[in-house]
């Protein structure tokens, strides 16, 4: 699809037609859903975050000005979406512990991609939300940085935070056994 | 104004935001960690996790059900306004409940002798996560003391970093307190995540 046949469907369903916003659902479900669920603490509160996020940019739409992509102007509603589920998660500790493999996204069933999504979801909230939104997703350090509400220097550090922490669980020597996790590295997961 | 005055959730929410806004360094340092951050086997191995996840279910017929009952997009800003309005207006009145509760709460024996100036404090912050963090907030004055305390060891870390930079100036080409920094620099910004977790928390 081309970008103007997406603006002719936006343009469209700006004036009510669900059926072109279904089509744009289809279009953009699985990464609007891919990114709620390494965001959120579960499955069920990623499937909540993506409906409300479709929700949300329905009644949104007509304000969507097109000065970034519309996939952009999803991304930021759903991660807006997950932040607002896990504050309002009150069992968000204990509930990690028991869901932390499923947070991780699907990728993959080769084993170095499910450890390094397993040390994804290992890492702490901001360095991780910075990672996924810049090094997973490929937003700049400024658009990472307007995601997640900061500066693009702030940002810039939480993904480097985020890099360093994965370097040490995930050893780029050895990337089929988890390598041992300095006690720094442990520490600074702890707060999980 | 209370002489036990200390600072209230959204205060020290503020002041941990233009902490971490303050966080990057210029100059040489920064490079290093911008270069620090390109690491071409990790990015390698991280563009290849999968972007897309279908959700299991298929969330397309609730959403219809929704919109449908919405009826058309909305048209104006208007309700938009409107509702902002009313939020802000009720942010305004539970921060002022919560700053009066609080104040009410404190203990007697509170040492404000080191705290800093709150129009300081105020004066970083960020509005909106700021605003986001009030409606998280607990009524808790617990949250409010932890996050006095994790502000205290944050100024200690960060005056600690800053003396590290001073003799970096002097000494650009001393590794080990590159390191130092590095290590400085790495616990400022876990504390800061720790603090607001904590906060979020409690």
């Amino acid at each position: 699809m081309t970008a103007n046949d997406e603006k002719r469907l936006i343009d469209k369903a700006g004036s009510g037609d669900v059926r072109a916003f279904e089509a744009l659902y289809r279009l953009h479900s699985a990464r609007v859903h891919g990114l709620c669920v390494r965001l959120c603490d579960n499955r069920a509160d990623a499937q909540d975050a993506t409906q409300e996020t479709f929700v949300k940019a329905w009644r949104g739409l007509r304000q969507f000005r097109g000065t970034s992509a519309f996939s952009t102007w999803l991304h930021r509603i759903a991660f807006n979406e997950c932040m607002n589920i896990r504050r309002r998660s009150t069992a968000r500790d204990t509930h990690l512990q028991v869901v932390e493999p499923t947070r991780a996204g699907d990728s993959s069933s080769m084993p170095e991609l499910e450890q390094l999504e397993r040390a994804v979801a290992r890492l702490p909230d901001r360095a991780r939300e910075a990672l996924i939104l810049n090094k997973i997703y490929g937003y700049t350090h400024e658009e990472t940085a307007e995601f997640m509400g900061t500066t693009s220097g702030a940002a810039k550090a939480q993904v480097h935070r985020a890099v360093n922490l994965l370097r040490a669980l995930v050893p780029a020597a050895d990337v089929d056994s988890p390598g041992p996790a300095s006690a720094a590295t442990r520490s600074a997961l702890s707060d999980e | 104004m209370n002489d036990e005055r200390r600072y209230t959730h959204e205060e020290i929410v503020e002041r941990l935001v233009s902490l971490l806004q303050e966080i990057p360094v210029s100059g040489n340092l920064w490079s290093s960690i911008e270069r620090a951050i390109e690491d071409e086997p990790l990015d390698a191995r991280l563009s290849r996790l999968d972007t897309g996840t279908e959700p299991a279910d298929d969330l397309w017929p609730a959403i219809a059900a929704r919109i449908r009952s919405d009826g058309l997009p909305a048209a104006s800003h208007s309700h938009n306004r409107w509702r902002t309005s009313t939020v802000l207006a009720a942010c305004l009145c539970a921060a002022a409940i919560g700053t009066f509760r609080f104040l009410e709460r404190q203990p007697p024996d509170v040492d404000n002798a080191t705290r800093p100036d709150t129009q300081q404090v105020i004066a970083g912050g960020n509005a909106d996560v700021a605003l986001d963090a009030l409606f998280s907030e607990s009524e808790n004055p617990e949250s409010a003391q932890a996050g006095s305390v994790y502000l205290d060891h944050i100024a200690m870390v960060r005056s600690e970093r800053q003396l590290i930079e001073e003799s970096m100036r002097q000494y650009p080409n001393d590794t080990a307190l590159r390191t130092l920094w590095r290590h400085a620099y790495e616990t400022e910004l876990q504390l800061i995540d720790e603090a607001q977790r904590v906060l979020t928390n409690i």
